[in-house]
Formats: C-alpha cells, structure tokens, sequence
C-alpha cells in the first residue's frame, strides 16, 4: 500500500532565550493512503506539533518528511502553502470558522484559493453542506449556530476541495458526547470513502474509531497499536 | 475572491463600529484637512498662470548697491517703459501701471470714487483680461478713453449700455467709456475698477521725465524667440545709459511675482512660497498622523484577527494574497474616508475662504481633479495598509491556530515609534501655534507711539484742496473734530522716500533711504504723537514753517547731530529747518523696528488729511457734521472716510491668517492624533483586562491601575517632545527671523508646550484607563 505520509527521524526543538526544548524527537511513522490514525499522549508530549508538521504548517528542525512521496522538510512557507492547497483539509477542537463570513462563504473559501469558477464552487459547497446536513444554515454566521453544528461545517471546509489527507486536532474536545459522537461517525464515514485521516485525540472512545494508535511520550513515538488489521 | 474581500472588509467595518468610526473620521479629518491646504496650495501657485504669454511677461525692477548691499524695488521711473519699447529689439511691448488709486468718476449726476489705475495700451493685449464689450487695440485709441470692469458699470450705470458714454475724471476731464473688463479673478495681482490711458495722463501734465522718481510698475513683453538671460543682459544698464542714476535693471518674471516678491541682497528670496511650503508639509504631517492611526489601531486588533489570517492560511491563501486582502480592507475605509472628506471640505470652503481672503472651490467638474484626487486617495490607502498588511501576513498559522498569537516583540516597538512620531508632530505644531499667537500678540500689542482712537483720514479731493483752510475753520469751529492735520499719506503707510537726502556732517558715500511725511499743523495733536524737543508744525502759527521739518527718533539717531533744533536738511532741491523731534511711532510694518523719517512743512504736498472726532459726541453724529461740511466745500466727491484704527488692524491679516491656519491644521493634526491614541489606549486596556483583573483582585487600588496604564503613554509623549521641542525651537526661530520686532523664545513657551501636550495625552487615556479600573474583574477572570 502507498504510503501517504512518511517522517524519518523527524526532529522539532523550541528554543527560547534560555531553554531548548525537544519537541519532538526521532519520529519514524508512515501513514498509508484510507489510513485512520489516532495520535495520542497527555499534554505537551508533542502531538500538535506532530500534526502542525504533517499538515506542513511548519517545518521540522532535522529528518525528513515525504508528503505524497515528496520530500518537504525544506519546502519554503510558499511551497507548502502550494502543496496544501487541495490535498490537505483540516478540522480543530475550536472549530475556527471565520466569524465575519456565513457558513456557505466559510466552506468555500478554499475553492476561492483554488481559484475555481463561481458554478463549479457553489455546486461543491451545496453539495458538501447537504451531506453534513447544514444547507438550511448556510447563511448563518457561525456565533449563530451551536458547537456541533459549527464543527460540522468545519469539517465541510475541510473536505470540499476533496483533500487527500484530513487532519483533526481534537475534533470533539469542545462538543457534548452526542454532537461528538456524531462528528467521528462523519470522519469515519469519510474514511470509509478512501479519506487518509490522522487525528489528535484525548480521548480512547474516540481513539477507538482508527485502525491504528500512535502514542506519543516526551516528543517520541512510545508504542503504536493497531487495532484493526486495515484493508485496503 | 474580491467580492469576498470586499464583503469581509464591510463586515469587519461593519461589526467593529468603534474601531471603524475612529479610523474612519481619521482618516477623512485627514484627507479633509489635507485636501484644503492642496486647494490653497494650488491657488497660491495659480496667481497670474492664466496668461497665454505668461512666461514673456515680466516686471522690470530696479537694483542697486547701497552701502555694500544690494536694494532691489520694483518701482520705476516712468520714461523707461517706453525707452524700453522703442531702444530694445527684444521687448515685444510695454505697458506702465500707475497702481490704484481712488479718482472720483462721475456719470450724469452720480459720482463714486474708483480705484483707478494708469496704463499703456499694450496692457490689453499683453496680459489675458478678456473684454466684454470693445476691441483691445481700440478701447485706448483716443486719450480721452476710459475703460471699467462689469462691477464698475453696474455701480456707476447699473444696466444701461455704458459704451459711448461720457464720465467725467475728479470732475475736470470728460472721458468716453470705450470697453468693459470682465472682472477680474481674484488669483491675479491686478485689481482694479477702472483703467484710464498713460496718453490722458501725459496731457493732463502728470508725466514727467525724471529718472529718479520710482512711481510706476513697468511691464514688458519678450519676444517668444528671445532668450530671458540675454534681454536681462541687454537692459540691464538702460536707466544708467539714460541718466545720471546708479542703478541697473533686472526682469522679475510675472510668473513668480505672487510667490516670491523680494530679493535680499540681489538675491530672488523667497516670499509667500515659504509659507507654502511648510503648509505643504504640515498637510503631508496630517496624512500621515491619520495613516499612523489606521496602521496602530489595525495591527493592535492582529490577535483579533490572528484567527482568520490561520484559517484563510491553512485554506490555501498565500501571502500575497492577504497583503491584498489587507490592503483592499484599508482601501474601503479610505474610499469612504474620501467621499466624506469632499463633503466636509465643500462645507468649510466657504469659511476657509472668508478666513484666507480667497476663492477656492472644489473643481468636482474638472477631470484633472479626479485625475490627482483619485491616484492620491489610492496611494493614501495603500500607505495605510501597508504596514497592517505586511504585519498581519506574517502571521504563522501553526502558532496562531493554537491561540498563541501576540504581537510580536518588534511590532509593538514600531507601534510606538509611530505614536512618538505623532505625538512629535503634535509637539511642533502646538508649539508653532503658541508661537505665532505670541508673535502676533507681542506686535499688537506694541505701543504704536499714536493714539488711533476715533481718528479719520479722507483723501484730498481738487475741489477741498483749494478751499482747505475754510473748510478746516468750519470743523473746528463745529465741534465735530477736535483737530484736523494734512498729511502726504495717511498715518497707517508712507508713499515717499529717498535716498537724496542731505545735511551737515553726512557721509557723502553712504547711501540711506528716509521716510517722507508731511504736516501743516497739528500732527502731534490729531494723531496724538510725542513731541520730545521743540514744537510740532504750524503754518497757522508759524509763517515761516512753510519748511519747517520734524524728525522721528530713529531720524535724529541717523543724523547724529547734538542739537537737532535749527539744522538744516535738504530734500527736492529745498533747505528745511528743524523744529522738534517726535517720539518715534509705527507707521508702516509694526512687526519692524521704526524707520527714520521726516515730516516736512506745506511746502511738500498733500494727498489726505486726517481728523480726530470730538469724544463729546457719539462717532455717528461728528461723521454726520463733518459730511455736511464737507458736502459744501466739495461738493462733487462723496464723503469716503477711513478709520485708522481698521487700517491698523489690517496690517496684521496675513499674519494673523497664518495664525488661525497654524490653529486650525494644528488642532486637526492634534484631534487625529488623540483619536488614535485613544482608540490605541482602549484595545491597550482591552488587551490588559485580565492583567488588570488579577491586580485588581490582589489588592491595587484604582489609583495605582490608571498609573500603570497610562504611564506607558506618557512616557512615549515624553520622549515626543524631548524630540519635538528643538525641531520646534529651531523651525520657530526660522519664522521669527521675519520680524525684527519680535519675542525671543524662552523656556516658558515650550514648557507649556509640554505641559498641553502631556494633558492632552493625559486626558485622551486616562478615560479608557479608568474604564479598565473600574471595571468588574470577575468578568475577566472568569473566561479562564
């Protein structure tokens, strides 16, 4: 199976004026293409900062990382922004929607940086919102609409441009067991559909949705449980 | 995706009302303000540019070496016009202009006194003052000719056709009017009611062909081909080739005639192009304290916006993207900040105009005017967002997603070198003006050495001039005046002066120019002057004071003699004796130190004569028995009288107009200013809720709250005017060189300059600082 995501002694320090601290610290993974994968570990093991590198929104201190079977532990904030662009969708813990545009404009965003054309976009965004059952709040601003309905139209611009990968920092962290429930059930669905996931997480009822559980310790890969043999 | 940025740019204007109404009226004070001093600027420049051959047109001036420094006047001996028309190939024409002065017209019944000006023909078709009835080579065929602006024929014929008709000059010669002028727009140096041909005047006896009597302005035209450099080159000697005069000629293009009006020591100065300049400056300042505030109050609400920089940056949105983005945001408040500013300003035109003594407009129908306005509001909101732009999209998403955003270091220490460059913009400009307001005081305030307290001065009209003395007896005698005293000027200004004077023990090789004035009697009387030795002049008294003469201080001082009663001086070829010595008083500039002058007996002449009105009775009822008067001896001219305290009072217009446009632009730079600190102080205090909820929650006082806010501030406004203060003592200091009557620049001056400035900065954060103090900690302390 193709593997979509690939670190080799992947390094982060953070340095401040008087402290260096390893983030993280020789990580080796690969994540292959329908994957669902749980990463998890308590506070400050370094799991954000895995994910902020997998979803190139920062490069790693040493090691390599192939996205796509590209290298871009090097990539400039450009060429990242370029790689991201369509392949990657991602969903937080706080929803970040842009509070001053509607749920329809906050889906269709990336499609605007993908510069497609006003049919093509409004098609996608209907379509996508229908699915995630939001259509008829499309015009609502996101304070108008509770948390598990603003995850849901976070989770629609994630997925909108059909990104290869989605990453989830704590899809649930903010909503009540039922929306939470409802949000894996999304992302699960998704999977099911050939959607490479990779997913923070907390919580093991969550974890237990993925094929397979990285934990992270101190910024190192401490054991990784497969809990379904997956298939392709 | 631009609608989309337009859309998120209103709703952001939209959803924080506060933020956008702060940086919206900023910004359209700013371009407001700034678009009115352009107005201005552009008028000041516009003087005398309309003319089709403005660039061959100049004024002859006259330039010599007196004592080592070069004088250079623009008054000029009347035969050299036409010297220059008829000697030099290069002058294509000539005009002489023999400058306004009040002769009575009389049509029919009706009599007015006009400002008349004397002028060869040539001026018609030298300068562009378009004739609305009459031909330019014809209105001054015949000397008998007399041309009058549209107002002058509505005064003097209301509708009637005036062409062809007959009006009598100071009741003696008959005229035939023969054109008519469309007014003239008030950005030219000519003004003026009516224009009589130089041909008229020649026959009525005024030419003369003395070299040494400087009494016209004299016009010239070049030929297009010829160069400038060589015809200054060619007349430079004419006036010495032609008479005994050391003096040489230079050409004073009309182009620069409004902007620069003097030369120091033979040098082109700079005159009212000075004080353009440093407004152009200060609009500039204006612009920028309004884009400073824009640029501070944007990147201070960056954590507010940090969220949606992450978002569109993990959706795909590169930085050249954002910088758009941003840069259109600010160009939407800019845009709106334009069409406000355009009311604004075509609400205060009318009040500019009345202030300044001009007719600006707004030239909505002109394309040029778009062609500047619309360039110049895009650079101004590029300028604002750009700074906002490049910050805001530099925003890592990773950090900010994870709501670690705060400003960077480096930001924060920008933000505060652009709120130490308004507030030392601030510091200048209000020491500017407290010190054009004591400048100005300072001169007004100075003790003119007369007393100008219900005094008059009428001109002398031929029919009183005969009929004087009568005339005089009857006021007396009426209780009306207390005195009365002919004078060869009125008080306010002296129209003669020379530098031929002599008397013994004179340098012969020093050259000086004196003052003229003149008395029959009663000066000291009438204007309330200080005789300090000796006796005023009195040729009622005194037969033989015919050539008596007096002398102000500074005169005596010039001619240094121990006792200065009984000295002789000659003037015109005449020997005057002096018979006192008066205490020096302003007669022309009050912001100069008193000239030497003589005040000669009746056997110089008189063009006006002053009265001083009897306090026993009311203004209204001595005027109303001084006219009757009047009427009777001089029947055919009207009674125009002046108050001499008003002249007084216009000597200092354009300084005191420089002060209330200082006021007015500093008090605008000032309020854009605090707008922005003030805005700035809130988002501070917004920013430092929870800091401030904890203190709060630890014990520390209300008191101790509003110091640890605005301390901050204060100190920025410190190091401003530790900054502003000598650029201000150094511009200011500039200024004063104008006046050699003056204040000196002390420390008292700028310590109030501190002490506004700090008050002002004070006040502006200490509202919001208190808001933070008093406002309820558990609120902020309960999000954690």
């Amino acid at each position: 199976m193709e593997n979509i995501i690939k670190t080799t002694h992947l390094k982060k320090l953070y340095t401040t004026e008087e402290v260096e601290t390893t983030a993280l610290d020789d990580i080796n993974i690969e994540i292959k293409k329908g994957e669902f994968v749980a990463i998890m570990g308590p506070s400050g093991c370094g799991k954000s900062t895995l994910l902020n590198i997998i979803g190139l929104l920062d490069n790693p201190d040493d090691g390599q990382y192939h996205f796509l079977n590209e290298e871009v532990a090097k990539y400039s904030e450009r060429q990242r922004s370029q790689l991201r662009k369509g392949n990657i969708g991602f969903v937080f813990q706080s929803f970040n929607l842009i509070d001053e545009l509607t749920c329809y404009e906050n889906v269709e965003l990336p499609l605007l940086y993908l510069k497609l054309p006003a049919d093509e976009r409004k098609k996608k965004v209907v379509e996508v919102l229908t699915r995630m059952n939001i259509m008829h709040r499309k015009d609502h601003f996101p304070q108008q609409l509770s948390g598990g309905q603003q995850q849901r139209v976070a989770i629609a611009r994630a997925i909108v441009a059909k990104p290869a990968v989605i990453l989830a920092d704590e899809p649930t962290g903010n909503l009540d067991s039922a929306n939470g429930e409802e949000v894996m059930r999304l992302l699960e669905e998704l999977n099911n559909e050939g959607t490479t996931i990779v997913m923070v997480t907390h919580s093991p009822h969550d974890a237990n949705y993925a094929h397979r559980i990285i934990n992270l310790f101190d910024g190192k890969v401490v054991t990784e449980n497969i809990r379904e043999q997956f298939h392709v | 995706m631009f609608t989309n940025y337009v859309k998120i740019a209103w709703r952001n204007l939209w959803r924080n009302k506060e933020f956008s109404f702060i940086n919206i009226i900023g910004l359209t004070l700013g371009i407001g303000g700034a678009v009115l001093i352009l107005l201005w600027i552009q008028y000041e420049r516009s003087f005398d540019q309309f003319h089709e051959k403005k660039e061959q047109l100049f004024e002859v001036w006259n330039q010599a070496d007196f004592n080592g420094e070069i004088s250079s006047w623009g008054w000029t001996p009347k035969p050299l016009g036409p010297v220059l028309g008829a000697d030099q190939a290069e002058v294509a024409a000539f005009s002489r202009y023999q400058t306004p002065y009040d002769m009575l017209l009389k049509y029919q019944v009706k009599g007015i006194n006009q400002q008349t000006v004397v002028i060869d023909p040539e001026f018609f078709s030298m300068f562009d003052f378009p004739l609305i009835m009459g031909e330019k080579d014809q209105v001054f065929a015949k000397p008998e000719s007399l041309v009058l602006t549209e107002s002058a024929v509505k005064r003097l014929f209301g509708d009637e056709n005036p062409i062809g008709k007959e009006v009598v000059l100071e009741n003696q010669t008959s005229l035939i009017v023969t054109g008519v002028l469309a007014d003239f727009p008030s950005n030219t140096k000519f003004q003026f009611d009516a224009a009589i041909p130089w041909a008229l005047y020649k026959q009525l006896g005024f030419e003369d062909e003395f070299w040494g009597n400087n009494s016209v302005i004299t016009y010239i035209e070049l030929h297009p081909e010829v160069k400038v450099e060589t015809a200054a080159a060619n007349i430079r000697d004419v006036t010495q080739k032609h008479s005994s005069e050391q003096v040489s000629l230079i050409l004073h293009p009309l182009t620069k005639a409004h902007l620069y009006d003097h030369y120091d020591n033979g040098v082109l100065a700079e005159g009212k192009i000075k004080m353009i300049r440093l407004f152009f400056w200060i609009a500039i300042l204006i612009i920028l304290i309004a884009c400073i505030n824009f640029m501070n109050l944007s990147t201070a609400r960056s954590e507010k916006r940090a969220k949606e920089i992450g978002i569109r940056k993990i959706s795909g949105a590169g930085r050249g993207r954002l910088i758009l983005q941003f840069i259109g945001e600010s160009m939407v408040t800019t845009v709106i900040a334009s069409f406000l500013a355009l009311l604004i300003v075509s609400l205060l035109i009318p009040h500019f105009n009345n202030l300044m003594g001009t007719s600006i407009y707004l030239p909505f129908g002109e394309p040029i005017f778009w062609i500047i306005y619309i360039p110049f509001v895009i650079l101004i909101g590029i300028i604002a967002g750009s700074y906002p732009a490049l910050f805001l999209s530099s925003l890592v998403p990773a950090r900010i997603l994870k709501g670690k955003v705060s400003s960077p270091k480096s930001a924060f220490s920008l933000r505060k070198v652009l709120v130490v460059m308004q507030f030392t913009f601030a510091a200048i400009l209000i020491a500017a003006t407290l010190v054009v307001k004591s400048q100005i005081d300072f001169a007004q305030s100075r003790n003119a050495g007369y007393d100008r307290d219900q005094l008059i001065y009428l001109m002398m009209s031929d029919q009183l001039r005969d009929k004087y003395e009568p005339f005089r007896a009857e006021v007396l005698s009426s209780g009306a005046a207390t005195s009365l005293t002919r004078t060869m000027s009125p008080i306010s200004e002296t129209w003669s002066n020379t530098w031929g004077m002599s008397w013994e023990g004179k340098d012969p090789d020093v050259t000086i120019t004196i003052d003229r004035y003149s008395t029959d009697a009663d000066l000291s009387k009438t204007l309330g002057l200080n005789i300090i030795e000796g006796r005023d002049i009195d040729i009622y008294k005194y037969a033989t004071d015919s050539n008596a003469v007096l002398l102000n201080e500074a005169a005596l001082k010039l001619m240094d003699f121990e006792n200065p009663l009984g000295q002789l001086i000659k003037d015109n070829n005449k020997e005057w004796k002096v018979v006192g010595i008066v205490e020096d008083f302003v007669v022309n500039s009050p912001f100069h130190q008193v000239k030497p002058l003589v005040i000669f007996g009746p056997k110089a002449w008189f063009n006006v004569f002053h009265l001083k009105l009897s306090p026993s009775n009311s203004v209204a009822e001595n005027l109303a028995k001084v006219e009757q008067i009047f009427d009777k001896y001089s029947a055919d001219f009207p009674f125009d009288y002046t108050f001499v305290d008003q002249d007084y009072a216009n000597k200092f217009q354009s300084e005191q107009r420089v002060s209330a446009l200082t006021l007015w632009f500093s008090g605008l730079a000032i309020f854009i200013s605090c707008l922005g600190l003030f805005g700035l102080a809130a988002f501070m205090a917004e920013q430092r809720l929870k800091e401030i909820s904890i203190r709060k929650v630890l014990g520390a006082s209300s008191a101790n709250l509003i110091v640890l806010l605005t301390s901050d501030f204060i100190k920025l406004v410190a190091i401003s005017l530790l900054i502003g203060i000598p650029i201000a003592w150094y511009v200011m200091n500039i200024w004063l060189e104008n006046f050699n009557y003056r204040i000196e620049l002390g420390v008292g001056i700028f310590g109030l300059v501190a002490l506004i400035t700090l008050l002002i900065a004070l006040l502006t954060v200490s509202s919001q600082a208190l808001k933070a103090a008093w406002s309820n900690p558990i609120k902020a302390l309960k999000g954690d």
